[in-house]
């Protein structure tokens, strides 16, 4: 037995050598199966099931002297067909879903991407058509829209398309108000994928001029639990161009999409609100500069030309003095315009100390609010500031009374200011309502940012506190190493 | 007790206050042709507006508080707590809503800006007194 096994060993051993050295190899390289590739595990798989099947056939012919050699390779072969038969059919398999979890995470990481490029857009006209596109994108549709619904979230309100051109757009006319299918969407809240919008009975038909369109697929955007709008792709192309139906992922996909969508556009609504905030409050901080110069000129000439007009009956050369003298007032407030505009009148802080800075603001706090306000100088020298430090320390004070006067309801405010050798120290406490500090945090107010900004310019440090007597205090510390050896050289 | 009547007939005494020259320059030429007005004091600063609504103690004080010197608004406080009954017409250029609140508080309701065209500014003190004239 011995003997025999010797004998048929050698000329296996010969044939498959070289396989199972090629097939060993990845094998050696890649000892873990599970992160093996699929061609790996195939030729591992093919190369197990002809040594099992040889090794039962030939096994079982060496201890069966019964049965022929022919007999035995007959046996091998019929078993090794089936059984690669086998193989081949399984991995196709395995290939198929194998290539599915590639187009899966291929779409995933353009989602990504797509949620990635939304992120950067703040514009709410900008962030829509990026959304419009970029869901057509990954969907692989050749139209696309997005309907922002009205306040009432019941019509179409804005319509932003992708995929049809200006010209198509312009022949199109009115955007859709959701009367046909897109309004079901709209009235159901729920996805809609329709394979032929023709034959739904739901469908309203085409405006004249409109392009052909075949399946539809429809997610509604929203924003913990309000709709902000509705994304609809039309017309799915396969790879080989031409239209089919949108697949289930493809709906798993845009709804996924429509997540990211609504926090890119709410983000952009906010930014807008932001902005439009921002420009209130600048309007107010303008108004205020205006009051004194401007407005007050521009009423003082209309009251005169009224005058004139009435005048030019019974006393027409009164009447034409007065028009020359509104003339002359309009070319002055031109002047004064300009200058505002230049400089926003640089000079209302510019070549004064900070001890005349301060009263120039005092005066402007009480000309302009019923605040008492109360400056106290603690060190009988100041340290010497450079121009620039002065001006920007008087904003900085300038800012926080502003905010004092529009939000605190305080009716007191003390600024204190003191020094050490280093550094300048100053104080601005009011007796109101107290500064929400969580509101620094955030980064709100237009004031406080500014106010920061400056501080940090100055190198110096700016803190708000709400102390237990009540109201706000800002404490500015401005350090003053840099002036002091300027003085020393 | 004034009767309505007679609130018709009588002539509303008027002091107006403005630290703008050119304005308060012409709102006095305006309103002297008019004949339901009679100016009874001109101001120039808080300190005159003071003066002269205390001298003359007029039916009505038109007057812009925010005036350069700084002290209107503490003046036009002074002015409401010694006399309650006059009638306060705020004239200026731009009020934000903080001080709008503060002049309801202290019963302030005929807040105008510059701009307002002349007969509708008439209209509005003929009806800032005749408001406060049915209370009496």
């Amino acid at each position: 037995m011995i003997i025999n096994q010797q004998d048929f060993q050698q000329p296996i051993s010969i044939q498959w050598k070289a396989t199972i050295i090629r097939s060993i190899r990845p094998l050696r390289q890649n000892y873990n199966i599970a992160t093996m590739n699929t061609y790996s595990l195939k030729r591992l798989s093919l190369l197990l099931s002809a040594l099992c099947i040889g090794a039962v056939v030939f096994g079982f012919t060496a201890i069966n002297p019964v049965i022929s050699w022919a007999q035995a390779w007959l046996r091998f072969g019929i078993l090794l067909s089936a059984a690669v038969g086998f193989n081949l059919w399984l991995f196709r398999i395995i290939e198929q879903h194998e290539a599915e979890a590639q187009r899966r995470s291929e779409q995933l990481a353009a989602l990504h991407k797509a949620a990635l490029i939304l992120t950067k857009e703040v514009d709410l006209a900008t962030v829509l058509q990026r959304v419009v596109d970029e869901a057509r994108g990954l969907a692989e549709a050749q139209y696309g829209a997005v309907g922002v619904l009205n306040e009432d979230g019941n019509y179409i309100d804005q319509f932003i398309t992708s995929g049809i051109t200006t010209q198509q757009r312009a022949l199109l006319g009115q955007p859709p108000r959701g009367h046909g299918l897109l309004g079901v969407l709209i009235r159901t809240g729920e996805p809609i994928r329709i394979p032929s919008i023709s034959e739904d009975p739901r469908s309203v038909g085409f405006p004249p001029h409109h392009p052909p369109m075949r399946s539809l697929l429809g997610v509604p955007i929203s924003f913990q639990g309000e709709i902000l709008g509705d994304l609809y792709l039309t017309d799915k192309l396969s790879p080989a161009g031409k239209v089919t139906a949108f697949s289930e992922q493809d709906q798993q996909l845009l709804e996924m999409f429509a997540t990211q969508a609504a926090i890119a556009i709410k983000n952009a609504q906010f930014h807008r609100q932001s902005q439009q905030l921002t420009l209130l409050q600048e309007r107010d901080r303008f108004g205020m500069d205006l009051h004194d110069g401007v407005i007050q000129s521009i009423y003082g000439i209309g009251l005169m030309l009224e005058e004139a007009h009435d005048r030019f009956e019974t006393d027409a050369e009164g009447g034409k003095d007065l028009v020359s003298q509104a003339v002359e007032g309009l070319r002055r407030t031109i002047h004064d315009i300009r200058n505002y505009i230049l400089d926003l009148r640089p000079e209302r802080f510019q070549g004064r100390d900070l001890r005349e800075g301060l009263a120039e603001l005092a005066r402007e706090v009480r000309a302009h609010s019923f605040l008492s306000i109360d400056i106290q100088v603690a060190t009988e020298d100041l340290p010497r500031l450079s121009p620039e430090q002065t001006v920007e320390i008087l904003h900085i004070i300038r800012e926080a009374l502003t905010n004092v006067r529009k939000h605190a309801r305080a009716s007191q405010v003390d600024i204190h200011i003191g020094s050490r050798s280093d550094a300048l120290l100053l104080t601005i406490a009011d007796n109101g309502i107290g500064l929400d500090l969580g509101l620094i945090d955030k980064g709100a107010g237009h004031g406080l940012h500014n106010m920061q900004e400056r501080a940090q310019a100055l190198g110096g440090k700016l803190s708000f506190t709400n102390p237990e007597s009540g109201g706000t205090s800002v404490q500015l510390e401005i350090p003053l190493i840099l002036t002091s050896s300027l003085q020393n050289l | 007790m004034v009767s309505t009547n007679e609130l018709k007939k009588r002539k509303i005494q008027l002091v107006l206050a403005d630290d703008h020259h050119v304005v308060r320059e012409q709102l006095e030429a305006r309103l002297r042709r008019e004949a339901d007005f009679e100016i009874v004091g001109v101001a120039s600063n808080s300190h005159e507006t003071w003066e002269e609504t205390q001298s003359k103690r007029p039916h009505m004080l038109l007057m812009d508080p925010l005036m350069r010197d700084g002290l209107g608004l503490a003046t036009l406080r002074q002015v409401r707590t010694h006399f309650p009954d006059l009638v306060i017409v705020v004239l200026t250029a731009y009020v934000d809503t903080a001080l709008n609140m503060q002049f309801r508080e202290m019963g302030i309701q005929s807040i105008l800006t510059k701009g307002i065209p002349s007969p509708d500014l008439l209209a509005q003190l003929h009806a800032a007194y005749s408001a406060v004239g049915f209370r009496i």
